[in-house]
């Protein structure tokens, strides 16, 4: 079993089975997680990851692909896909698919706190799908909800890292006073 | 940039979004898992093929040492051998055409054999017969009209060159064929019959084979019980017909 990430970048660039394998195992979920937060629907997340690491093994099949960070590689080709999936078909998310907050530690009956806690988060999950501009939304996920650094956001949306501080406080002031509002409300 | 102790809160929120349910469904990973793996098995196949290629051309580029070499010449036995299956199975697959073209070639070459006209027995003359033509006058009577002609068609033995059985009866001339001295015609008995006869052209030199084409003549006028076959002019019956004239000649 290959662990080192280096190594099993090297391993996977000879197509090796057992690399491209482990590559598949790690990041497969992540990819699907990513994917069905941008779209939404769950068979276009598979469809999508399955179009990650086919072009994977096509890039190294034919000597290119990533050098060295390999999970933000991935990331960036998933992005562009539901980027250019979502050219064609818009979609409208529905809620219960991007936020299920019921744990599996969690008893049947919520009490009042998880009952707000709820409301919160999905209204911040509405604000994001409504609230949000394309660019907001993908940088906010990958930032907050994927854990990548500026640098490496940067890098799979394609802009400058200065240009995604901006998109991201603008997206982030948009969710709190969206969050502000509904706070209000309550 | 300083983050707000509101956006903080938001932020919060948004990390506790990172834990929602958004898990792999297990059956569509696996079945996703499956396809991927056989598409890493058919990359990997086409990897070998390439790698080998690749290795080769380096090592040529490099002018390297035997095991290139040996690769090379594999590689080189290989290509031929290939090229050998597929030039035999286009030739199995198209052996029909193949074999007609061949056919067509050889059978080419031949000459058919063009059995050549055959004489009829009883008129074994085979040279060329050339009629002049003679003034005729047309006369009405009451009984009909009655064209008479000056004097019957003259046949006249053309070209003595025939290459034949050799008759005795020939006129000296260099007549080595069939050459009987039948002639369609006689001068003797039909100078009154009033026959209208019509020419064969002239041969303007081409002494061709036309035995047998000599147009009859029409009988214009009854013979009144007549049956004397010399009457008939063409009918070739009368064999003395021709030495008459060879005599008269």
């Amino acid at each position: 079993m290959i662990k080192d990430g280096v190594a099993l970048l090297k391993a996977a660039q000879k197509l090796d089975e057992e690399a491209l394998t482990a590559i598949f195992d790690e990041f497969a979920p992540a990819i699907y997680k990513y994917t069905l937060r941008l779209c939404h629907d769950p068979i276009v997340a598979d469809n999508i990851v399955g179009d990650v690491f086919a072009q994977l093994l096509e890039q190294f099949a034919q000597g290119k692909g990533p050098r060295t960070n390999l999970r933000s590689y991935l990331y960036q080709t998933a992005y562009h896909l539901v980027v250019d999936r979502s050219r064609y078909n818009q979609h409208t998310a529905p809620l219960e698919i991007a936020v299920n907050m019921t744990g599996k530690g969690q008893s049947a009956i919520p009490t009042q706190t998880q009952i707000e806690e709820r409301v919160l988060m999905e209204g911040l999950v509405t604000a994001m799908n409504s609230e949000l501009t394309d660019d907001q939304r993908h940088v906010v996920i990958l930032r907050f909800l994927e854990d990548f650094s500026l640098k490496e956001t940067a890098e799979i949306v394609g802009k400058d890292v200065n240009n995604i501080k901006v998109i991201q406080n603008r997206g982030i002031a948009k969710l709190r006073k969206a969050l502000g509002l509904q706070m209000d409300e309550d | 940039m300083e983050l707000n102790p509101d956006d903080k809160k938001v932020i919060d929120l948004l990390s506790k979004l990172k834990d929602s349910n958004g898990a792999y469904p297990s059956d569509i990973f696996a079945a996703r898992r499956e396809a991927y793996l056989k598409q890493v098995a058919n990359a990997g196949l086409g990897l070998g093929i390439g790698a080998g290629i690749k290795n080769i051309l380096k090592g040529s580029s490099n002018n390297a040492g035997t095991v290139t070499t040996v690769t090379g010449k594999i590689l080189e036995a290989a290509l031929i051998a290939a090229i050998a299956i597929e030039a035999g199975t286009i030739a199995y697959v198209y052996r029909d055409k193949i074999a007609d073209l061949v056919r067509t070639y050889t059978s080419s070459s031949n000459v058919q054999e063009v059995a050549s006209p055959s004489t009829a027995p009883s008129s074994p003359i085979s040279e060329m017969i050339v009629t002049t033509e003679v003034p005729s006058i047309t006369v009405t009577t009451p009984f009909g009209t009655v064209t008479i002609t000056a004097g019957t068609p003259s046949p006249e033995i053309a070209g003595n060159n025939n290459t034949g059985t050799p008759s005795p009866d020939a006129t000296g001339n260099n007549n080595t064929g069939i050459s009987s001295p039948e002639t369609v015609g006689d001068t003797s008995n039909n100078t009154g019959s009033g026959v209208g006869v019509n020419t064969t052209p002239k041969p303007n030199g081409n002494n061709g084979n036309h035995y047998g084409q000599t147009p009859k003549p029409e009988r214009t006028k009854d013979n009144n019980g007549n049956d004397d076959k010399n009457n008939d002019p063409g009918s070739g019956e009368n064999p003395d017909n021709g030495n008459k004239k060879d005599k008269d000649k």
